[in-house]
C-alpha cells in the first residue's frame, strides 16, 4: 500500500498544519516533569499519529503506545500504564506515552476510564500525547482543560495533490488531470483518502474509487460547512455527507439561527424556509413514506440557501446569543445584589425580590424624588445604581415606543 | 479590502458590538498598536460577513504561500469551491512553486528549516 510506503517518517515530511507542527515539536523539545500533556485533536487523515511518531523518533524517545478505544477500563490502562509512573526510562531510553483515539474511551462501560488518564496526567514522569479526531463528546472538556491542546485540520487541496503527484512520480504512474483533481477534491482534505484514491485510479480500477469517494462528515463539520456554502448545491453536499438524522439535522440548524444576530424580519424568513424542512420530516414520520426522506437535504439546503444568504448565521452548539450571555455576565453581580438587599428589607426570598420586586423597583425609580429614596433605603453601590439607571431607561424607551 | 491570514491589519474604527463579533465570535486577535490578525483559529467566513457589512465593501482572503511567502488570492484557486472558509488552513502553496517539478521536496526543506 501506497499509504504505508509513503508514511513520513521525519516530521518535515508531513504537509499541512504548519504552525501546530511546530508548536508540537517544541512541545516536546521543552518538555520537563510537572509540564502538561498534550493532545492533539483533528479529523483523520491529516496526519497527527504520524507527527507523534516521527517526532518521537527524531528527539529520541521510545513510543509506550496504547489504543485507547481498545483499552477502555480503568483496570486496563493502570495495568498497561501504571509501570510508567514510576519509570522515565525504558533501557535508557526516553519514554513517551501515546494514546491514540482517546474520543473512543468515553461511555458507560469505561468505568473511571478518564479520571485514570486524568491522575496520569498529573502523576506521570514521562511526556503523555493523546490524540483524538473528535472534541464535541462534552466529556472531553475534562481532557481539553488539563492538558496542552494542538488543533490540526484537513489538508489544503493544493498541498493534496503536490503529495499525490510526488507519489506518482515516484511509482513512475500516471493519472489524468481531471481524474487527478476529482481524488483531491473527494478526498476532504484526507491524506490518506486521496493517496488510496490515487493508487486505485493509476491501477485502472473505477469502481473502487467511486466507492472511496463516498466520504461521511460529522454532524458539527457538515452543519459548518453547510452555513459557510456559497452555493446551494454546497450546502446540499454539506448536509447529505452527514448521516444524523432529518430531525436532529433542522434542530441544530434552529439552534444556529436563534443565536444569530438577526433582525425580525429576515429571522421570519429563515425560520418559514426551515419550516418547510420541518413539515417534511413531520410528515414523513405520520405517514411512513420513508422514501421521502431522500428528498430532505435537498429541500432543506435549496429552501434555506437563498434565505441564509449575506446573514451572519453560522453553526453554535450554544443556544443563548453572545450579546445576551454577554448581559447575563456583566448584569448578575448588580442584580443579585439589588435583590439581596430587597430580600433582606421585605422578608422576601431572593428569587422572589428578583422576579416580582425588581420590576416595580424599576419603574418606581424613574419617578421624581424616588430613585433617591430607594437608592438609600437599599443602600445600593454605584454599580448597582448604574444598573437600575439604564434597567428604568430601558423600560421608560419601551413603554414610550408601546 | 485585502487580508493576508497571519499578517496584522487594521480597519477604520467600528462600533462596540461588531468589535465584540469579530473578536469573540469570528476570533480575530486584536491588538491595540498592531491591529487585527486573522489566524488559523479565526472563522473567516463570519469575519469576511462581518466585516464587509460594517465597511461597505469587498473583503478578499488571501493565504500565504508556505514555500515562498508571497501573498496567494483564494479567488484564482480551481479548489476555492472545496477550501473551507470556516477554518481556514494555515498556509498554502503558490501557483508558481507549485509548478515547479521538485516542490514536495522544496516544501519539506522550507519547514526544516523553520524547525531550525
Amino acid at each position: 500500500m501506497w499509504v504505508e510506503n509513503y508514511r513520513p517518517t521525519n516530521p518535515n515530511m508531513i504537509i499541512g498544519n504548519e504552525e501546530t507542527r511546530l508548536n508540537f515539536i517544541t512541545w516536546l523539545k521543552k518538555w520537563q516533569k510537572k509540564s502538561k500533556a498534550s493532545l492533539i485533536l483533528g479529523p483523520p487523515g491529516v496526519g497527527k499519529t504520524t507527527l507523534v511518531h516521527a517526532v518521537a523518533k527524531d528527539l529520541g524517545y521510545e513510543v509506550l503506545e496504547l489504543n485507547a478505544s481498545d483499552v477502555r477500563t480503568k483496570t486496563k490502562l493502570e495495568k498497561r500504564l501504571g509501570p510508567s509512573r514510576i519509570n522515565s526510562t525504558l533501557f535508557e531510553k526516553k519514554i513517551l506515552i501515546f494514546l491514540d483515539e482517546v474520543d473512543g474511551i468515553y461511555g458507560r462501560e469505561d468505568k473511571g476510564g478518564i479520571e485514570f488518564l486524568l491522575d496520569l496526567i498529573k502523576s506521570s514522569r514521562n511526556p503523555i500525547v493523546m490524540v483524538a479526531n473528535v472534541e464535541e463528546n462534552k466529556k472531553m472538556i475534562k481532557l481539553i482543560k488539563s492538558t496542552q491542546v494542538f488543533r490540526f485540520q484537513r489538508i489544503p487541496p493544493k498541498l493534496l495533490e503536490m503529495v499525490v503527484k510526488n507519489i506518482l512520480r515516484r511509482e513512475d504512474r500516471t493519472i489524468n488531470q481531471v481524474k487527478l483533481e476529482m481524488i483531491v477534491r473527494d478526498a476532504n482534505g484526507d491524506v490518506r483518502a486521496a493517496v488510496n484514491s490515487a493508487q486505485v485510479a493509476s491501477s485502472g480500477n473505477e469502481d473502487l474509487i467511486s466507492e472511496l469517494r463516498d466520504t461521511q462528515i460529522s454532524p458539527i463539520e457538515s452543519l459548518k460547512i453547510f452555513f459557510d456554502s456559497s452555493t446551494p448545491e454546497g450546502a446540499y453536499l454539506a448536509l447529505s455527507k452527514c448521516k444524523m438524522q432529518p430531525r436532529d439535522k433542522v434542530r441544530a440548524i434552529f439552534q444556529s439561527i436563534l443565536s444569530a444576530k438577526l433582525d425580525g424580519k429576515k429571522m421570519i424568513e429563515i425560520m418559514e424556509e426551515l419550516s418547510k424542512a420541518d413539515e417534511l420530516v413531520a410528515k414523513i414520520g405520520k405517514t411512513q413514506n420513508w422514501t421521502l426522506l431522500r428528498y430532505f437535504d435537498r429541500i432543506l439546503a435549496n429552501s434555506l440557501f437563498p434565505a441564509l444568504k449575506d446573514t451572519q448565521v453560522r453553526y453554535r452548539e450554544q443556544s443563548l446569543p453572545w450579546n445576551l450571555q454577554l448581559r447575563i455576565w456583566n448584569d448578575r453581580v448588580p442584580l443579585r445584589k439589588i435583590s439581596s438587599s430587597l430580600a433582606i428589607q421585605y422578608h422576601l426570598s431572593s428569587k422572589d425580590a428578583t422576579l416580582f420586586y425588581l420590576p416595580y423597583i424599576v419603574l418606581l425609580s424613574k419617578l421624581k424624588n424616588y430613585e433617591k429614596r430607594i437608592i438609600d433605603r437599599l443602600r445600593l453601590d454605584e454599580s448597582s445604581v448604574k444598573f437600575l439607571q439604564k434597567e428604568a431607561k430601558k423600560v421608560s424607551q419601551e413603554i414610550r415606543k408601546n | 479590502m485585502k487580508i493576508i491570514v497571519g499578517e496584522w491589519f487594521r480597519i477604520p474604527q467600528v462600533e462596540r458590538d461588531i468589535f465584540r463579533s469579530l473578536v469573540r465570535e469570528a476570533r480575530l486577535q486584536y491588538d491595540k498598536t498592531r491591529g487585527y490578525l486573522a489566524s488559523s483559529e479565526t472563522d473567516l467566513g463570519l469575519m469576511t460577513t462581518i466585516l464587509g457589512n460594517a465597511l461597505k465593501e469587498n473583503v478578499v482572503v488571501m493565504l500565504k504561500c508556505f514555500i515562498c511567502g508571497t501573498a496567494i488570492e483564494c479567488e484564482e484557486c480551481k479548489y476555492k469551491d472545496v477550501c473551507r472558509s470556516s477554518q481556514i488552513f494555515q498556509s498554502c502553496i503558490c501557483k508558481n512553486c507549485d509548478t515547479k517539478e521538485e516542490v514536495a521536496n522544496i516544501y519539506s526543506m522550507r519547514f526544516t528549516e523553520l524547525i531550525g
